[in-house]
C-alpha cells in the first residue's frame, strides 16, 4: 500500500491540466515555433525499466519528470542552474557504484536509471531526515505552510518519526534583509535557489552562504540589502518558509486562497501571473510559467499592481454638470442613458467626437469602441481617435522583464484605434484648440503630469459632453459630465496584447467593486442606448467580443495577423490553491 | 413519477396490478350512494408536504383523492438535498465523516462505518484494521441500528395515534445515545469512525453500562409490545396495509428490514459478512406478507438480534489498538505533533491535504438501518474523493411509495410512509 | 336570602349558571389541559409541565403547585397570540365556528343536576325527606321534562361548529377534517341516543334529576349495574362525540392536522377548550345516568345511618361527591386517550354502524323485555 501511495500523483490531473491550458503561450508573431528535434538529438534511456527518448543534454531529473516519474528535489529549478546541493534527487544509475544527483547528471544513451529502488527511497528518506533535524516546528506560524515543498516531500516519501535527541541549532529569525523580504534562517534548508535567482535572473549577487556545517546560513553581506527589482522571486522559489514576502506574510493561509491564471497589468511585457484571491479580495500575484514571455519570473513592481484593485476606486456612477462640481450619484443604467443622450445630441449637431482608446483597457472594450467609431464615421460624423495610457518610465526598462511602457495593452489599443489615431499629445493639442465637442474616454489614465492636467482643465470644461469610464477616482474624472465606474483587469474576462503582440487572456477573479462594470459592458450599453450599434455579437459577452475581434483584425491577404493564434481558452472554475498543487 | 424511472405500472406484475386496481379500502367505502342518480363528484388534488407533520425530513406527495381514497400519488423527494456528494468532493476523506453523520441521522454511526469501509477498501487496508477497532465498529453500528429501529417503530406507533409507546422507545434511544455521547462526545453527530479504525477507545466500564442499558431496553420493548402489538386498533391499522410481494420488492431494489418483511432473508451482515459479523450467532428475521405490520415486527425482532450481537461482541472483544498504526492514515500522537517537525508535518498534511488514497474506485456496502447502504468512491490519488456516491436505501424504497399508497386511504399513507422509514437526510443527501 | 332566591327563580338560575360554569366547568376544563399534559407525562415516563409558578408580589412567595398554574400561562399565551385570519377564508363562518363549537356544550349543562334540592328554611336541621319543605331550590339550572332529548338536540348542533370550521378555512386538509368530523359525529349520535334508550326505559323518565332520584343512594341500584351494555356503548359513542383519541380522526394530527388547522390564538383556544368541556359534560351525563348522579353511597336525606347530618352538610357532601365522580371520569378519559391508537375512518364507520348500533338496539330490546317482565310481576 505504501508503494501505491508513493507512486500516486499528488496533483488532481484535471486542475493541473486546466492551469497548463493557460500556461501554454498564446503564440504571437514573435513566438518561437518549436522545431522538432532531429532523431540524432535524441537519446534512449531506461527509467525504472521503461524505455524513453529524451533530448540530448537534458539531465536525468528532467528526463524523469518529463516522463511522469516522480523524483523529489529541492535545489533544482527549471529556470536555474543545477548545483546539486540538496542531494534530494539522488537516483541509481545502473553501473555506477554510488547514487548520483539526477539534476546534475546529463543523460547518456542506453543509460539505465532506477528511481524507486529501496536504496534510492532510503536515500531520500535519509536526506529528508537530515533536512528536518534542524528544521523548527514552525508550520502553524509559517506562511509557506500548505504550499511548502519540504512538507510535501516528507508527506510523499518519508513519514518517519524523529530520532533526534538534541536541541535544534538556532539561527536568526525575522531578519530584515530587504525592502520586501524577511528571512527566517532557521527554516532555510540551504538549497541556494534564492542565491541563483539573484545571480542568474536579476544579475546581481546579493545573497550568499556564510559559515559551515550545521551553522551554515543564508545571508546578505553586512550593510547590503536584497533590493534588486526581482527580489520577490526568491520567495517564490524558496521551497520552505525561509524567505517570506513582507507584503503577504500573515495575511491569509495558503489553503484559503483561490488561484486564477491571468496577466500582469504593470507594463507592456505582460508577464503571466496567477492571481491569488480569497475572501473576495486579491492578496498576491505570483508568476506563472510562460517560456515565451516571462519564463518563471516577474518583477516586484508587477506584484504590487494588485493593490490598485482596492485603492481609490471609483465605484459608483455619477452624472453632473462637469467642471469638477459636485455630481449626483445615480445607477449605471441611468448614467449610461444620460451619456447616450448627451453623446448622440452632440453628434447630431455635427460636433466632433473624440474617442479615447486607453491602453489600460482590455481588447474587447477597445474593439467595441472601434466598432462604434466605424459606425459613426460611416454615418458621416466627425470622429477623432486617440491612443493614450499611463506615462512611460524609460528608466525602469531593462533587458530582463521590465518594460518602459507602463500599459499592458498598448499594442491592442493601437490596433483597434487604427492607423489614423492620434496620441496623447494630439489629444492635448486638440483639446487646447477646442477642436472637440464631445470626449468619450474608455479609461481615465492620461500620461500627463498634474501641471498639464491643470492647464487642460478649462478645455475639458469647455466640452459639450465629457464621458469617462474610470477605474479610479481622480480630479480628471470629476470634471466629466458622466462618470462611469469601470472594472479593473482582475474583475473582468478579456485579453491584453503585450509588446510582442501576443494576445493573452486575463480572467475575472474577484467581483467588481461597487457598481463597477467592465469597460466593454459600458461601451456596449452606451452604444445600445445611442442606437449606434445594436445587437452585435461583441455586445453579448467578452467571449463573443473576443471571437469577433480576432476575426475582424485578420489581414485580408490571409497572412498571419497579430491575433492569428489567439485563443480564448476554457472556462475555469475557481481553484483552491490548497488543491492546485504544492507550490515551490 | 419524479425520478425519471419506469412508473410502477410498468414494473409490477399482473397480480400486483390487479391488487392495485382493487381498492385496499374496504369495498364500498366512500363510493356508495343510495340515490339512483349519483351525485357529481370530482377528485381533489391535495398537497401533502413538503411541510407536513408526517413527512419526516421534507418530502412532498401530491395526492389525488376521491373522498379519502388515494387515486394518484406523485412523490417528490429532494427537498432536503444538501449536495452531500458534491461537498464530499471538496472535503478530505476525514472531513466527509461529519457529512455522513447527516445522512441517516438516526443511525449516524452506521454511515460512518460504511464510509470508512469504502475508503479502506480503496486503500487496500480492509484486512489490516485492528480487530478491536472492528469490534468497536460492530458495537457502535449495532447500537445505531437499535436506535434507528427504535425511532422508526416508535414513530409508527405515534403516527397511528399511540403517542405513549413512542416516548418509551425514545427513552430507550436516549439511554443508548447517552452511552454513545460518552463514547464519541456527541449525541447525534458522532463522527467517531476514522479511516483505519475509530477516533478513540471504548470508555471505561462501557461493557457494563451497555449491558445495563440493553436490559432496560428489553423491558421497554416488552412494555411496548404489550401496549400495541395486541391492540386491536393498532393491528387493524397495520395488518394487510400496503402489501408488497417479494418479487416486486426485489424488482424495486428493496433491501433491509422492508425487503425482509416480504420474506426475503437478505441481510448484508449474513450474506456478505464484513467486519467480524461472521463470528456472531444471530438470526435474520423475515416477515411473511410484506405489509406494514411485518415491517414493524421485523424491526422489533431485529433489535433483539442486534442486542444478541452486542452481547456476543462484548464477550469477544479483544484488547489491542483501536486504529491502524500507519502515519499516513492515522494522525500522529499530539506529543509528537507539538514537539517534532516530523509529527507536525504529518499532522498538518493529513489535516490540510487529507489521507491520500491511490487512484481507483471501490463500492463498499454495509447493512444500514434501512437496508444496503453503499458508498461508491472514486479516487484520483489526492486526499479527497474524486466522486462519492451513496446508495441510500430509503431513496430506493421511496420509489415504490406510490405503488403502496395508491388505493389506500389518506390515513394509511402515514403508517406506510413511516414503515418505509424515509429519512430525508439519507434519501435526498 | 335563600327565600328570595326561591321566590325569584330567574335570579337563582343565573346564580346557578354562574356557579356551574364559572366556578366549576371552566376551571375544570382549563385544569384538564394541564392534567392531560401531566397525566400523559406520567404515562410516558417524563416530567411534563411542572415549571409554571406564581410569585406573589411584595411577599416574595412563590407558588409552584406542581405546575398547575400552567393553564393560566396557556390561556394567556392563547389570548395574546396574534389573531391570524387567512386571507381567503369565509370570514363570517370562520368567526362563528368556534362559538358554534363551544356554545352547545355550555348550554346543555343546564340540565345537569349537580346536587340535591335545597330545602329553604331548614338548612341547619336534620330532615328525613324533602316532602315537608315548603319551598325548595333545585341544584339544576332548568328542570325540563324532555331532559335528555334537549341534550341530544343541542349536541347535534355541535357538529356545525367543526364542520363549518373545516369548510370555511379554505384549506383542503381542514375540509377533510371537517367532513370526517361531520360523518363521525352524526354516525355516533345515533348510537349515543339509542344506547341511552335502555336507561330511559329503565328509569321511566327523561328528566336527569328524576333519573338520579330513581337510582338512590344504594350503589347497587345505579344504572351502571342495570345497564352495563348501555354504559359501555354510551361511553364509547360519547367519547367519539368529543373527538378525542382513539376517535380523534377529525384532528388526526399526523395526517390532517385537523379541522382547526387554520385557527390560531384564542379562536383555536376555544376549540381546544370546547373539547375539554365536552369531556366534562360527558362525565356529567355518565355520572347522572349511570353513576347515581349526586348520590353518595349510604347517604340518606338525614345523613348516614351511623351519623346524622344537617341538611346543608348533606347537600354540600352530595355536590362534592358529584364533582369527584366527574373528576374520576375525566381522568378515565385521559387514560384512554393516551393509551389507544387512532382508528381509520372506514374502521370507525364500520364500528359505529355495524357493531355499536346493533348492540344498542339489542340493549333496547333486552331492557324493554326486562321492564315488561318486571312490570308484569
Amino acid at each position: 500500500m505504501s508503494q501505491d501511495l508513493r507512486n500516486a500523483p499528488t496533483t488532481k490531473p484535471a486542475i493541473a491540466e486546466a492551469l497548463r491550458d493557460i500556461a501554454a503561450p498564446a503564440a504571437g508573431a514573435t513566438a518561437a515555433t518549436p522545431v522538432a528535434p532531429a532523431p540524432s538529438d535524441m537519446v534512449t534511456i531506461k527509467v525504472d525499466g521503461r524505455e524513453v527518448q529524451v533530448k540530448k543534454g537534458t539531465n536525468v531529473l528532467e528526463a524523469c519528470l518529463q516522463n511522469g516519474v516522480d523524483v523529489s528535489y529541492f535545489c533544482y529549478h527549471p529556470g536555474l542552474s543545477s548545483p546539486a546541493v540538496c542531494r534530494q534527487c539522488l537516483v541509481e544509475v545502473v553501473g555506477q557504484p554510488k547514487l548520483v544527483p539526477s539534476c546534475y547528471t546529463p543523460v547518456a544513451d542506453k543509460m539505465e536509471v532506477v528511481t524507486n529502488s529501496a536504496r534510492v527511497v532510503q536515500a531520500r528518506q535519509q536526506m529528508l531526515e537530515f533536512t528536518l533535524v534542524n528544521h523548527p516546528v514552525d508550520c502553524p506560524i509559517c506562511d509557506k505552510a500548505g504550499e511548502c515543498t519540504l512538507q510535501k516531500l516528507y508527506d510523499d516519501w518519508d513519514h518517519k518519526g524523529s530520532r533526534t535527541e538534541f536541541d535544534k541549532v538556532h539561527k536568526p529569525k525575522m531578519a530584515d534583509i530587504g525592502p520586501h523580504i524577511v528571512l527566517d534562517a532557521e527554516r532555510c534548508i540551504l538549497c541556494s535557489r534564492c542565491i541563483r535567482v539573484c545571480d542568474e535572473v536579476a544579475g546581481v549577487h546579493q545573497l550568499g552562504m556564510a559559515w559551515r556545517g550545521d551553522r551554515e546560513q543564508l545571508t546578505v553581506a553586512p550593510g547590503q540589502r536584497l533590493d534588486n527589482p526581482y527580489s520577490l522571486n526568491t520567495v517564490d522559489v524558496c521551497p520552505v518558509g525561509a524567505l517570506t514576502s513582507k507584503d503577504f506574510r500573515f495575511t491569509l493561509r495558503a489553503w484559503e486562497l483561490y488561484t486564477v491564471p491571468s496577466v500582469c497589468p504593470g507594463c507592456a511585457t505582460g508577464c503571466n501571473v496567477e492571481i491569488h484571491h480569497g475572501q473576495g479580495e486579491v492578496w498576491r500575484l505570483v508568476p506563472r510559467e510562460n517560456l515565451s514571455v516571462n519564463k518563471y519570473w516577474m518583477c516586484d513592481d508587477g506584484r504590487f499592481t494588485y493593490k490598485e484593485i482596492r485603492s481609490r476606486r471609483h465605484s459608483g456612477a455619477r452624472i453632473g454638470s462637469g467642471r469638477g462640481l459636485p455630481a449626483q450619484a445615480v445607477s449605471v443604467d441611468k448614467a449610461t442613458s444620460f451619456a447616450a443622450e448627451r453623446l448622440s445630441g452632440t453628434v447630431q449637431k455635427g460636433g466632433t467626437i473624440g474617442l479615447v482608446f486607453n491602453a489600460q483597457a482590455e481588447n474587447e472594450a477597445l474593439f467595441g469602441l472601434s466598432q462604434v467609431a466605424a459606425k459613426l464615421e460611416a454615418a458621416g460624423a466627425t470622429v477623432r481617435r486617440y491612443v493614450v495610457g499611463r506615462k512611460s518610465h524609460p528608466e525602469r526598462a531593462d533587458k530582463i522583464l521590465r518594460h518602459a511602457d507602463m500599459n499592458p495593452n498598448t499594442r491592442g489599443a493601437q490596433v483597434f484605434a487604427g492607423a489614423g489615431a492620434g496620441d496623447a499629445d494630439a489629444l492635448r493639442s486638440d483639446l487646447g484648440k477646442g477642436a472637440l465637442k464631445a470626449l468619450w474616454m474608455v479609461g481615465e489614465d492620461l500620461p500627463f503630469d498634474d501641471a498639464v492636467l491643470v492647464e487642460l482643465a478649462p478645455s475639458l470644461d469647455a466640452l459639450e459632453t465629457f464621458v469617462v469610464q474610470a477605474v479610479h477616482d481622480s480630479p480628471l474624472v470629476r470634471r466629466a459630465h458622466v462618470q462611469l465606474p469601470a472594472c479593473t483587469w482582475a474583475e473582468v474576462d478579456g485579453s491584453f496584447t503585450n509588446a510582442k503582440s501576443m494576445v493573452q487572456r486575463i480572467r475575472c477573479s474577484v467581483s467588481p467593486a461597487g457598481d463597477a462594470r467592465s469597460h466593454m459592458e459600458l461601451v456596449s450599453m452606451i452604444a445600445k442606448k445611442t442606437r449606434w450599434v445594436e445587437g452585435e455579437a461583441w455586445q453579448k459577452s467578452p467571449r463573443q467580443a473576443f471571437l469577433q475581434l480576432t476575426a475582424a483584425v485578420q489581414p485580408q491577404d490571409g497572412s498571419a495577423g497579430p491575433f492569428a493564434s489567439a485563443d480564448w481558452g476554457r472556462e475555469l472554475p475557481p481553484v483552491q490553491l490548497r488543491f492546485a498543487n504544492s507550490r515551490g | 413519477m419524479v425520478f425519471g424511472m419506469p412508473t410502477p405500472d410498468e414494473i409490477v406484475s399482473g397480480a400486483a396490478r390487479e391488487l392495485r386496481s382493487r381498492p385496499q379500502f374496504p369495498p364500498g367505502f366512500g363510493e356508495d350512494a343510495d340515490d339512483d342518480a349519483p351525485l357529481p363528484t370530482e377528485p381533489m388534488t391535495i398537497n401533502m408536504g413538503p411541510s407536513h407533520p408526517a413527512m419526516h425530513g421534507t418530502v412532498r406527495i401530491i395526492l389525488t383523492v376521491d373522498g379519502e381514497t388515494v387515486k394518484e400519488a406523485d412523490v417528490q423527494v429532494g427537498y432536503l438535498h444538501r449536495c452531500f456528494e458534491k461537498e464530499a468532493e471538496y472535503a478530505t476523506y476525514t472531513q466527509v465523516f461529519p457529512y455522513t453523520d447527516r445522512l441517516n441521522y438516526v443511525s449516524p454511526l452506521l454511515n460512518n462505518v460504511g464510509f470508512a469501509m469504502a475508503a479502506e477498501k480503496l486503500l487496500g487496508i480492509s484486512d489490516k484494521i485492528p480487530e478491536r477497532a472492528q469490534y468497536i465498529r460492530v458495537l457502535i453500528g449495532e447500537i445505531s441500528r437499535i436506535t434507528d429501529h427504535l425511532t422508526c417503530v416508535g414513530a409508527s406507533g405515534m403516527e397511528v395515534g399511540a403517542f405513549t409507546p413512542f416516548l418509551w422507545m425514545i427513552k430507550c434511544r436516549e439511554w443508548l445515545w447517552e452511552l454513545l455521547e460518552e463514547l464519541t462526545g456527541a449525541r447525534l453527530t458522532h463522527s467517531y469512525v476514522r479511516i483505519g479504525g475509530v477516533a478513540a477507545d471504548l470508555t471505561d466500564n462501557f461493557a457494563q453500562r451497555l449491558r445495563d442499558v440493553l436490559a432496560k431496553c428489553r423491558e421497554a420493548m416488552v412494555d411496548v409490545e404489550k401496549l400495541i402489538v395486541k391492540n386491536r386498533i393498532f393491528r387493524d391499522r397495520m395488518d394487510g396495509v400496503a402489501v408488497i410481494s417479494a418479487e416486486e420488492a426485489v424488482a424495486y431494489g428493496w433491501t433491509g428490514p422492508c425487503l425482509r418483511s416480504t420474506g426475503v432473508p437478505y441481510d448484508v451482515r449474513k450474506d456478505h459478512p464484513y467486519l467480524v459479523y461472521d463470528r456472531f450467532d444471530f438470526d435474520v428475521p423475515v416477515g411473511s406478507t410484506g405489509d406494514n405490520y411485518d415491517r414493524f415486527a421485523v424491526r422489533m425482532e431485529e433489535m433483539r438480534q442486534s442486542m444478541r450481537i452486542l452481547e456476543q461482541a462484548l464477550d469477544q472483544i479483544p484488547a489491542g489498538p483501536f486504529k491502524l498504526d500507519d502515519p499516513r492514515i492515522s494522525l500522529p500522537p499530539k506529543s509528537q505533533v507539538y514537539n517534532t517537525i516530523e509529527g507536525m508535518i504529518g499532522h498538518f498534511k493529513q489535516i490540510v491535504d487529507g489521507v491520500k488514497i491511490p487512484p481507483g474506485e471501490a463500492y463498499s456496502y454495509t447493512e444500514g438501518g434501512n437496508g444496503e447502504l453503499g458508498f461508491y468512491l472514486v479516487s484520483d490519488g489526492t486526499g479527497r474523493p474524486y466522486r462519492c456516491h451513496v446508495r441510500a436505501p430509503c431513496f430506493i424504497l421511496m420509489q415504490s411509495v406510490p405503488k403502496l399508497i395508491i388505493g389506500a386511504g389518506v390515513a394509511d399513507i402515514i403508517p406506510t410512509f413511516g414503515m418505509i422509514n424515509m429519512i430525508g437526510g439519507e434519501c435526498d443527501r | 336570602m335563600l327565600e328570595f332566591l326561591a321566590d325569584h327563580s330567574a335570579i337563582a338560575a343565573l346564580l346557578k349558571v354562574f356557579f356551574l360554569l364559572m366556578a366549576f366547568v371552566m376551571p375544570l376544563a382549563s385544569l384538564s389541559t394541564w392534567a392531560e399534559r401531566r397525566q400523559s407525562a406520567m404515562m410516558q415516563d417524563r416530567l411534563g409541565p411542572n415549571r409554571a409558578e406564581i410569585t406573589i408580589p411584595g411577599l416574595g412567595w412563590t407558588l409552584r403547585l406542581w405546575g398547575i398554574t400552567h393553564f393560566v400561562a396557556d390561556a394567556l399565551k392563547m389570548a395574546f397570540k396574534e389573531d391570524l385570519v387567512p386571507s381567503k377564508v369565509d370570514r363570517v363562518l370562520y368567526g362563528i365556528a368556534p362559538i358554534m363549537a363551544i356554545a352547545p356544550v355550555l348550554i346543555t349543562f343546564a340540565i345537569v343536576p349537580f346536587g340535591s334540592d335545597l330545602c329553604v328554611g331548614k338548612m341547619t336541621e336534620i330532615i328525613t325527606s324533602l316532602e315537608g319543605c315548603r319551598r325548595t331550590i333545585p341544584l339544576q339550572v332548568v328542570r325540563l321534562d324532555i331532559g335528555m332529548l334537549f341534550y341530544f338536540a343541542l349536541a347535534s348542533l355541535a357538529v356545525y361548529g367543526t364542520t363549518l370550521a373545516g369548510w370555511s378555512s379554505y384549506n383542503k386538509w381542514s375540509l377533510l377534517g371537517g367532513l370526517r368530523a361531520s360523518s363521525q359525529m352524526m354516525s355516533y349520535e345515533v348510537t349515543m341516543g339509542l344506547s341511552l334508550m335502555g336507561a330511559f326505559l329503565y328509569y321511566g323518565t327523561l328528566e336527569p334529576n328524576a333519573m338520579v332520584l330513581a337510582q338512590g343512594d344504594n350503589p347497587l341500584n345505579w344504572g351502571l349495574f342495570y345497564q352495563p351494555l348501555g354504559f359501555i356503548l354510551f361511553l364509547t359513542a360519547a367519547i367519539a362525540e368529543t373527538k378525542r383519541a382513539p376517535f380523534d380522526l377529525p384532528e388526526g394530527e399526523p395526517e390532517l392536522i385537523g379541522y382547526f388547522v387554520e385557527y390560531s390564538g384564542m379562536r383555536f383556544g376555544i376549540f381546544f377548550l370546547a373539547e375539554f368541556i365536552e369531556t366534562i359534560f360527558l362525565a356529567a351525563i355518565v355520572t347522572t345516568v349511570f353513576l347515581g348522579g349526586w348520590h353518595v353511597p349510604g347517604l340518606h336525606e338525614d345523613g348516614f345511618s351511623f351519623l346524622k347530618l344537617p341538611h346543608i352538610a348533606v347537600v354540600l357532601l352530595r355536590s362534592a361527591v358529584w364533582g369527584g365522580k366527574i373528576l374520576f371520569l375525566c381522568w378515565l378519559q385521559l387514560l384512554i386517550r393516551w393509551t389507544l391508537p387512532r382508528f381509520r375512518p372506514d374502521q370507525l364507520m364500520r364500528m359505529g354502524w355495524k357493531q355499536l348500533l346493533p348492540l344498542s338496539l339489542l340493549n333496547i330490546v333486552l331492557t324493554a323485555a326486562w321492564v315488561l317482565w318486571r312490570s308484569a310481576h
